[in-house]
C-alpha cells in the first residue's frame, strides 16, 4: 500500500513536470486571466495615482485636476503644464485641454485653464520639495522625480558651464508622468535568465513591465524567490521615500538609487551578489561595458531601451555592444499599452549585425 | 509709615530691576545672535552632508543645543510650505525678535532651498559672515549700553528713595 502511494506520488509529480514542460505559457495564462481581474478592479487605484501626482501641481491648478471625473482621471498618463499655455492631460485618446470648470476638451478653444508662469514657478517649487538643491543632478539630466516615483520632465533655458547643463532657468513648461504600479503587467515573461531587454516606444509601459518582472522574480513567482538589485537611477521604479521603495519591487529586491547606472552596476555586482540585475532605459557605451562585465560575473542582466521598432534596435550603438557581448539574449518588444508584446531570440551575432528572430507573441497581463 | 516705605523700597526695586532687565535683554540679543551662528553653519553642514529637504534640515538645527536659545525654532519647525517673508516674518515677530535681526534673519531662511549646493553653501558662508558682525554690534552695544542701564537705574532708584523719604 505504501509502496503504491509512493509511486502515485512520484508519477503524479513527473506526470506535473512533462504538463509544465509542454505548456509552458498555461500557468501565465491563469496569471494573464488575474490580471484582466486585477486591471478591472484598479480604476480607482488609476485614478488615486492621478491624484496622488497631482500633489506637484500648485494649488490653483490642482483644485481643477481634482474634479476631474475619474474616467479621465484613469485614463491619463501625463500631466502637461506649459507657460501661457491650458492645461493640458495625455492619455490614450490624445491631449485632452481642461477648462476652467473641470470640463475636459478634445479640441484648443477658448475659455481653458491657463498656466502662468507663477503657476509654473509654484509647481518647480513644490516638485523640488522647496529644496532645489537636493535634485540638482535630476534637474540637470532635465527631471525630478516626485514622492511615488512620478517623474516631472522639466524645460527651459540651460544655464551651461564648461560645455555641460548645470541648471535650468526660466522653467517654461513641466511634464508628469504619473507611475503606475501593474501587478500581473509582466505575465507571459518568464525566460529571463539569459538575460532580458524590454525594448518599445515612450508610454508604451517599459517600466510598468520591468517593475512586475521584478517583483515576480524577487516574490518567487516564476521559480524559487531571486536575489534581484535594482539600479534605480531616476528613482521611478522603486520610488524609495527615506529609504522604503513605494512601489512593490518583492522582498529580496536590492535598491541602489540616485547614482550613475554604470556606477550603481558595479556597486550592485561587487556587494550585493545578486542573481539578476535590473535597471531602465540603457542608453550610453559605459553603460553597456558594465552590463558586459555584469554577465562575466554570473548575473543576469534586465532592462529597457527606447526604440519604436525590431529594426530600430540594430542602430542603437549601446544595444548593439550589449547584444554583442552576450549579456543579453531574448528581447521583449512592447508595440504600445495593451497590445500584447513580442519574445524575440538575439542570435547569429558577427561582425556587428545580428538577427532577431521572433520567437512567439505573449500576452500582457495590463 | 509703613506703607509708605513699603511704597518707596518697591519704587526703587523696580527702578533698579528695568535697568537690569533691558540691559539683560541686550546681552540675550548677543546669545540669541550667537546661536543663529551656529544654527546657519549647522545648515550649511547638513546642506553639504545630507543634501536633504530644507525642512529635515531645520528641523535637525532646531533639535542641536545650541538652538536652545532661539526663540522661534519651535515655531519655524511647524513651517512645512515654502519659507517665504511672510511666514518667516510672522514667527520673528512673534518671538519678539529685535527689528534689524528680523530682516537679516528673515532674508537668510528666505533664500534657503532656491538655489543648487554651492549656492546654498555661499548663501551660508554670507549670513554667517553679516551674523558675526551684528554679533560684534551687538555685543559693543550690550557693553556699552548694559552698563549705562545697570548705572542709571541704580542712580534712579537711589533718586527715588532720597526724594521721597
Amino acid at each position: 500500500m505504501i509502496v503504491k502511494i509512493i509511486c502515485f506520488f512520484y508519477y503524479s509529480n513527473i506526470l506535473m513536470q512533462l504538463v509544465k514542460f509542454y505548456c509552458p505559457l498555461k500557468p501565465h495564462i491563469i496569471l494573464q486571466e488575474k490580471g484582466q481581474v486585477v486591471k478591472q478592479m484598479d480604476k480607482t487605484y488609476m485614478a488615486e495615482r492621478f491624484d496622488n501626482a497631482a500633489l506637484g501641481v500648485c494649488t490653483r491648478l490642482r483644485k481643477i485636476l481634482s474634479l476631474l471625473p475619474q474616467d479621465i482621471k484613469s485614463s491619463a498618463s501625463e500631466i502637461r503644464l506649459r507657460a501661457n499655455a491650458p492645461l493640458c492631460l495625455s492619455s490614450k485618446s490624445g491631449q485632452l485641454f481642461i477648462s476652467n470648470n473641470s470640463t475636459v476638451n478634445y479640441i484648443y478653444k477658448s475659455g481653458l485653464t491657463l498656466v502662468t508662469t507663477q503657476d509654473i514657478e509654484e509647481c518647480y517649487n513644490l516638485l523640488c520639495g522647496f529644496s532645489i538643491y537636493t535634485h540638482e543632478n535630476e534637474i540637470r539630466q532635465g527631471f525630478v522625480t516626485l514622492c511615488g516615483g512620478h517623474r516631472a520632465g522639466i524645460c527651459g533655458t540651460a544655464v551651461v558651464k564648461d560645455e555641460r547643463t548645470v541648471f535650468f532657468r526660466d522653467i517654461s513648461s513641466i511634464n508628469i508622468r504619473i507611475a503606475r504600479e501593474i501587478k500581473g503587467a509582466s505575465n507571459g515573461l518568464f525566460d529571463v535568465k539569459n538575460g532580458l531587454l524590454i525594448a518599445g516606444p515612450p508610454l508604451s509601459g517599459k517600466t510598468t513591465v520591468l517593475r512586475d518582472l521584478i517583483r515576480s522574480l524577487s516574490v518567487g513567482l516564476l521559480s524559487e524567490p531571486c536575489r534581484v538589485a535594482l539600479v534605480d537611477c531616476r528613482g521611478e521604479i522603486a520610488a524609495c521615500v527615506g529609504g522604503v521603495p513605494q512601489n512593490d519591487v518583492g522582498p529580496c529586491t536590492d535598491v541602489i538609487t540616485g547614482c550613475g547606472k554604470a556606477e550603481g552596476l558595479e556597486m550592485a555586482i561587487r556587494t550585493l551578489a545578486p542573481q539578476y540585475i535590473a535597471f531602465d532605459e540603457i542608453a550610453t557605451m559605459e553603460e553597456a561595458q558594465s552590463v558586459a562585465y555584469g554577465m562575466h560575473s554570473g548575473v543576469s542582466v534586465i532592462t529597457t531601451v527606447h526604440v519604436g521598432s525590431v529594426e530600430e534596435l540594430k542602430k542603437r550603438a549601446a544595444v548593439k555592444a550589449i547584444l554583442a557581448s552576450g549579456a543579453i539574449k531574448k528581447v521583449a518588444f512592447l508595440p504600445s499599452i495593451g497590445h500584447p508584446f513580442s519574445m524575440c531570440d538575439v542570435e547569429n551575432f558577427e561582425d556587428g549585425s545580428f538577427t532577431i528572430k521572433a520567437e512567439k507573441e505573449a500576452c500582457r497581463g495590463a | 509709615m509703613v506703607l509708605k516705605y513699603i511704597g518707596i523700597f518697591t519704587l526703587a526695586a523696580a527702578a533698579a530691576l528695568s535697568g537690569f532687565y533691558f540691559s539683560n535683554s541686550l546681552y540675550k540679543r548677543v546669545t540669541m545672535l550667537s546661536a543663529m551662528l551656529l544654527f546657519a553653519q549647522d545648515v550649511s553642514v547638513q546642506i553639504r552632508y545630507k543634501q536633504a529637504d530644507i525642512f529635515w534640515v531645520l528641523k535637525h538645527a532646531s533639535a542641536m543645543t545650541f538652538s536652545k536659545d532661539l526663540p522661534f525654532k519651535n515655531k519655524l519647525c511647524e513651517i512645512n510650505e515654502e519659507l517665504n517673508e511672510s511666514s518667516i516674518n510672522e514667527v520673528l515677530h512673534k518671538s519678539g525678535v529685535m527689528e534689524d535681526d528680523q530682516k537679516l534673519i528673515c532674508e537668510f531662511f528666505c533664500g534657503l532651498g532656491k538655489s543648487d549646493i554651492s549656492g546654498q553653501l555661499s548663501h551660508c558662508e554670507m549670513y554667517a559672515k553679516l551674523l558675526s558682525e551684528q554679533i560684534k554690534a551687538a555685543k559693543h552695544e550690550a557693553d556699552e549700553k548694559g552698563k549705562l542701564y545697570r548705572t542709571l537705574s541704580l542712580f534712579g532708584s537711589a533718586a527715588v528713595v532720597i526724594l521721597l523719604i
